[in-house]
């Protein structure tokens, strides 16, 4: 955030808006406002926690900051979809509008947190080997992760119509995908605390 | 891109910490500019070397192969 004024206007609006969510009882979403806010002006409270003023905004953090958003607002549109996803497919798993939109706001933040991290130190800190493996572990997580949606999505849509063999196939995947995710997870939490524990110099 | 900010640095018996400030940007940008991890803009190339008293061409280096 350019100044002190803008940074006290951003974490009013957000107290503001949480004091709203919590009259009307919409206590997660208001949780997810205040956490978001906090993540989004870390630099700055840390900042002014230490040193008693604001963090010079230089032209690495704005880009870092711009890739980020950039990222974040992929994660929006791809939440977002698998959402309408789940409505139309007419699937028993409709959530509450208050927990789809704290899961849609919270899983913006984490891509958020995660994007300026890997922009800020991580990227700079690993070798071109690493960052391969984190690229290849990413790809891999995803197509897992889109694997188990649609497998999830579509079972009552296909299930009449679907054969003993394909219906075998549904169940693999069904099971397979998330721990194919959940190790790629694990992998590619192992290279991230590696590039972020490499101490610069 | 190689620099040579950290040797005309050395020179000016400056801290990382200080060039930062004298061109406001944080200490990280300094340590990655002199890792050759990141590209500055000219802007901030030309504030680096005005600190350092020395000519960009002399503090950034460009590979012809980049």
């Amino acid at each position: 955030m350019k100044n002190k004024k803008t940074f006290w206007a951003f974490m009013l609006v957000a107290i503001i808006i949480a004091i709203i969510f919590i009259a009307l009882e919409l206590y997660s979403l208001a949780v997810v406002i205040i956490i978001g806010a906090i993540i989004a002006g870390h630099r700055e409270i840390w900042s002014l926690i230490r040193y008693r003023k604001m963090p010079p905004n230089d032209e690495r953090v704005k880009e870092n900051i711009n890739k980020s958003v950039r990222n974040s607002f992929l994660a929006f549109i791809i939440v977002s979809l698998i959402t309408i996803l789940l409505y139309v497919t007419d699937e028993p798993v409709q959530p509450l509008l208050e927990y789809y939109l704290s899961a849609l706001l919270l899983s913006v933040g984490v891509v958020y947190v995660i994007s300026y991290l890997f922009y800020d130190r991580i990227e700079a800190n690993l070798g071109s080997r690493d960052i391969k493996a984190l690229n290849i572990l990413a790809i891999f997580e995803v197509v897992s992760l889109v694997i188990f949606i649609l497998n999830a999505l579509f079972v009552n849509t296909v299930f009449p119509v679907i054969t003993d063999e394909i219906f075998t196939l549904h169940k693999l995947m069904l099971y397979i995908s998330p721990v194919a995710f959940s190790l790629g997870i694990i992998g590619s939490l192992v290279i991230f605390v590696k590039g972020l524990l490499v101490k610069a110099s | 891109m190689k620099t040579k900010i950290k040797e005309y640095r050395a020179k000016l018996n400056i801290t990382q910490e200080k060039l930062a400030e004298m061109v406001d940007v944080r200490r990280e940008t300094i340590i990655f500019l002199e890792k050759g991890k990141y590209n500055p803009s000219l802007r901030l190339a030309y504030n680096i070397s005005k600190a350092l008293q020395v000519n960009i061409d002399e503090l950034f280096i460009f590979d012809d192969e980049e």
